[in-house]
């Protein structure tokens, strides 16, 4: 029998319409997989057979109907441990949350199950998703599949490791400052962050509210459109979702591939940031983005140098903003309705300090504190009201570069995947590497990560940023790129 | 920047996070690191300059309450008509709750005995 793990999402689908597979067997090769692989990995951090098996009874006994099978269904999802599916526990990879079993699904969740998803499990990321490495979860790291002694990438990590390891054919990831874009470049895989506001954040552990994100990753573009697909569109528990109409984004897909000539992208025009070519760029990150760009070209896209004077400023904004609504969103976990609660208090305020101080790790800590920091008495106006106003020039920048051009170009990350333990001792050293992905989350906007060759022999990611809500346009390029890719 | 271990256990105190001796000293010598970097938006000019206080829309430059192209679409200000609607239920949101009892969430003493 064929391996089921090789199976696109429409594949999947058209394997169990014509009978060829059932999906208790496609999750039977996830589980399989996962058993032999995961534990070098450690992406997982719980797994759901239970729900996994009741949805695949429901999809085979569909298809054994001969009832239309839903556009996901056979579709084997890991989910990042930030997103709540009931019943199953939700420990956002921190200790507060160690026993936490999330009462309702997340909308992506609901959404994704009604249209034939598999849940595998939960994956592993870095602690409430703070964090560039994966090296911040309480659980221990993820490894990077290419290269065990390295580092997935963050916060997302376990989401892309279980993409590059085949032990999920599609995983959610959720994306604050780059947390969907780094890992996937790191693991030579699709991310894709959505504007803000296409997909509801309901059911998704609040970091950074005005950044957080869920998006998908995947072997392909073609299968994070199809997640997407099903996702995107306004719910009434998302107040920031957004009603605007949802493209048929993979109608669109299979359209530009059935039209396909030797130059699909002409008319397209791609903006080159000037300020992408800085200290601290690998040459060989470079060298393969450069030849990303060409390939661009040679498919018919116009490239112009386009300027974000102010990315210098991305990585100050971030880690004010970021910081300042994480110390409000994670004033919640006190020891009171959920999670952990230290024993041996004798007051509500000792309750209190002592459950955060023994349930947060280190980095929690500090972006904590950075935050309460940055929003004391006597601080607002000279960091946070600061970095709104910085925020809204950044935010001027991108409409700058996005009236020459349709699309922005630019790395994931100035690196390939660094060692496990590299850059622990720097906390600064690890924002700032982060530079080619805060930016697009600052302003709001769409971006897909896309393979774009190796480096040092490890995976290198080409960055596309586009206006809001023009995801088409980047599945559009993302998938003209890969077939061309095929193709060489 | 230069930062004391009186601010950083006062920060600590209005956060409600306890610090050992040594995680003191930690975050004073990486909150300093960080906030000196911080220090370069001091640098970029932004008088007069409206704040983003939301991403919703496509608003370029954020600020206001309108939506991404200037048009009112209602998105960044999406209220909900102000109707009872079915919650949790108490069973499910106490189900987590390290100590409950009598529908309620059980804690600790709230005042101390003077």
């Amino acid at each position: 029998m064929q391996d089921l793990r090789q199976l696109s999402i429409a594949e999947a689908r058209a394997a169990l319409g014509a009978r060829q597979a059932s999906a208790a067997e496609i999750a039977a090769a996830y589980y399989a997989a996962i058993e032999s692989y995961d534990p070098a990995i450690h992406a997982y951090l719980s797994l759901s057979r239970e729900r996994a098996l009741r949805q695949a009874e429901r999809l085979d006994r569909m298809a054994a109907a001969g009832e239309p099978l839903p556009p996901l269904a056979g579709a084997a999802l890991g989910i990042k441990d930030v997103i709540a599916v009931k019943g199953e526990r939700a420990t956002c990879a921190s200790r507060i949350l160690e026993n936490y079993i999330a009462p309702y699904d997340a909308t992506v969740i609901a959404r994704l199950e009604a249209a034939g998803a598999l849940f595998l499990g939960k994956l592993n990321c870095d602690e409430f998703a703070m964090g560039s490495s994966n090296e911040n979860s309480a659980y221990g790291p993820v490894r990077n599949p290419h290269d065990r002694e390295r580092v997935p990438g963050g916060s997302s990590g376990g989401s892309a490791a279980a993409v590059a390891a085949r032990t999920a054919l599609a995983t959610l990831g959720s994306d604050t400052g780059g947390s969907i874009r780094q890992p996937a470049s790191f693991c030579g895989v699709v991310g894709l962050m959505p504007t803000y506001g296409r997909v509801s954040r309901y059911g998704l552990t609040a970091f950074g509210s005005s950044l957080d994100r869920i998006g998908p990753l995947a072997r392909s573009v073609t299968d994070a459109a199809a997640i997407l697909q099903v996702m995107a569109g306004a719910d009434a528990r998302d107040a920031t979702s957004s009603k605007r109409p949802v493209p048929d984004y993979t109608g669109e897909l299979a359209a530009a591939r059935r039209q396909a000539g030797s130059r699909p992208l002409a008319g397209v025009r791609m903006g080159i940031v000037r300020e992408s070519w800085r200290e601290g760029l690998d040459r060989e990150v470079e060298a393969a983005v450069k030849q990303a760009l060409a390939r661009f070209e040679s498919l018919g896209c116009q490239t112009v140098e386009v300027s974000l004077p102010r990315l210098d400023a991305a990585i100050a904004i971030y880690y004010i903003i970021a910081t300042a609504e994480a110390s409000s969103n994670l004033a919640r976990y006190d020891g009171v309705r959920y999670g952990y609660r230290e024993p041996h208090a004798a007051t509500l305020g000792e309750m209190y300090r002592r459950t955060r101080s023994g349930g947060f790790g280190p980095e929690v800590k500090r972006r904590i504190l950075l935050g309460t920091y940055v929003l004391s008495a006597g601080y607002y106006d000279a960091y946070y009201r600061k970095a709104q106003q910085a925020r809204t020039l950044l935010a001027q920048d991108f409409a700058a570069a996005l009236a020459e051009c349709d699309v922005l170009a630019l790395p994931t990350s100035p690196t390939p995947a660094f060692r496990l333990g590299e850059k622990t001792g720097d906390p600064l050293a690890m924002y700032l590497a982060d530079i080619y992905t805060v930016p697009a989350s600052l302003a709001g906007l769409p971006g897909i990560s896309l393979p774009c060759g190796k480096a040092q022999g490890l995976p290198v990611g080409l960055q596309l940023v586009g206006r809001h809500f023009e995801e088409s346009l980047l599945l559009r390029l993302g998938q003209a790129f890969e077939q061309a890719g095929a193709a060489e | 920047m230069q930062i004391e271990a009186e601010e950083v256990l006062r920060i600590a105190e209005l956060a409600n996070l306890e610090l050992a001796p040594e995680e003191v000293e930690a975050m004073r010598r990486d909150l300093g690191k960080i906030l000196e970097y911080i220090a370069l938006l001091d640098r970029l000019p932004t008088a007069g300059v409206e704040p983003m206080s939301h991403a919703t829309a496509g608003e370029a430059g954020g600020g206001g309450n309108r939506g991404g192209d200037g048009a009112d679409h209602g998105e960044a200000s999406a209220l909900r008509a102000d109707e009872a609607a079915p919650g949790l239920g108490a069973a499910a949101a106490l189900a987590n709750a390290p100590l409950a009892g009598d529908a309620c969430f059980k804690v600790p003493l709230v005042i101390e005995r003077g």
